[in-house]
């Protein structure tokens, strides 16, 4: 029987202030699926990433090293210059200050496993000072609708059925979770860590779904 | 599909995992007798991962298959004669994380050229829910299991599964031919 808990998803877990209930029902202060939608044309066929990101850091690595599998068992990944540029278009509108994004495309039979995200920039960040992480948030921008086969679980609650432009707000900090492709489709995706903005507070604090014209 | 929580409570699931682990290994289907390549529904199941560049060769999990009664596996027994399905064929399936079943409709290729319409499956879960281990049926995304409780009666819906957790999830597959004493099973549970 295999069983491996990483040391470091532990840390990072505890350093957080989740209360590892792993529940169906998660406080939205935790996540929002979806906190705001994006209205545009492009078409999820065109997006491609040109050149992959191979590297990730160690935090990662360990997490997602669980029976043999690496980080190309995730996804394909890209930095936002090195993909499609009609994405520019995308985060050009998003409520952050500043923000720096990823394209993840997961194939059928590629997983990202459980696992709590360490926070990255490569030092992109490091004007905000010691307090970056309380300014910083993250969000999946769904670049397709969903399709059977494709789930992500934040907390306790498996997320599905989104629809394209949906934006899924998470508290990296804080949340644990995993995604799985063993649908038929590529499911693509835009993850973005932007510096919040009195806008992003206000979408926060709204109950309902906004919609934002690309 | 119905999931009935608490159906089989009275297995020592410890004792039957910790035999299986000593039998089971990392098998793909396809490897045994149980794919019959001549049936196309089973040919178009390949297919799907040969059109997404995947190796529908490489094994879904570890699967050890036995015989009801044969002494493998005594604490089993009683749980799969109340479920009551004929000529069962059984298989204790592991998935190990990392591991995944793609998007399917199950075709009973093992059964041939006999009639299909009466077969029905059951899955018995032998370990616990973890988080990251995922089982879509149709619309409906499991979770919170127990072992013990199980799944059934889904006809042609399609499902599949992934783990992307940190532990193996291990179930009882039966197979067979519905009987009174199956239907009789299900309305039990049925209200």
């Amino acid at each position: 029987m295999y069983k491996y808990e990483p040391t470091v998803f532990k840390d990072l877990l505890n350093n957080g202030t989740y209360n590892q209930s792993f529940s169906a029902d998660i406080d939205p202060y935790y996540l929002r699926t979806p906190l705001f939608r994006l209205i545009g044309e492009w078409d999820p066929a065109k997006i491609k990433v040109f050149k992959e990101k191979k590297t990730s850091g160690p935090d990662t690595i360990e997490q997602q090293g669980i029976n043999g599998l690496g980080l190309g068992d995730r996804y394909v990944e890209g930095h936002l210059e090195d993909s499609s540029p009609l994405l520019k278009k995308i985060t050009n509108v998003l409520p952050f200050a500043k923000s720096r994004s990823l394209v993840h495309i997961q194939k059928p039979g590629q997983m990202h496993m459980l696992h709590m995200d360490a926070n990255y920039g490569n030092g992109f960040w490091d004007y905000l000072g010691k307090e970056k992480n309380k300014k910083l948030a993250r969000i999946m921008i769904m670049l397709d609708d969903w399709a059977p086969g494709q789930v992500m679980m934040f907390g306790g609650k498996h997320v599905h059925h989104w629809k394209k432009g949906d934006a899924i707000y998470f508290r990296w900090q804080d949340i644990p979770h995993g995604t799985a492709n063993f649908g038929h489709t590529n499911r693509p995706l835009l993850i973005t860590t932007g510096e919040i903005t009195n806008e992003f507070n206000d979408l926060l604090k709204n109950n309902t779904v906004t919609e934002i014209q690309v | 599909m119905k999931h009935i929580k608490g159906a089989l409570p009275e297995i020592n699931f410890s004792s039957v995992i910790q035999r299986y682990q000593s039998n089971a290994k990392y098998m793909h289907e396809g490897m045994t007798s149980s794919i019959n390549l001549d049936d196309p529904d089973v040919r178009e199941a390949m297919n799907l991962y040969i059109r997404n560049g995947l190796n529908p060769t490489k094994p879904l999990g570890k699967r050890h298959k036995f015989v009801t009664e044969d002494g493998q596996y005594p604490e089993l027994d009683e749980a799969i004669d109340s479920v009551g399905l004929a000529d069962c064929q059984c298989v204790i399936m592991s998935q190990e994380p990392g591991m995944f079943n793609m998007w399917h409709n199950d075709e009973y290729g093992s059964y041939g050229s006999r009639d299909k319409s009466q077969i029905r499956r059951v899955l018995v879960f032998l370990t616990d829910y973890r988080p990251c281990q995922f089982l879509q049926w149709d619309e409906t995304l499991l979770h919170n299991w127990s072992a013990g409780d199980i799944i059934c009666d889904w006809g042609k819906m399609s499902h599949g599964t992934a783990n992307a957790s940190e532990h193996t999830r291990v179930m009882l597959r039966l197979t067979g031919v519905a009987t009174k004493r199956y239907n009789s099973f299900l309305k039990r549970y049925s209200s």
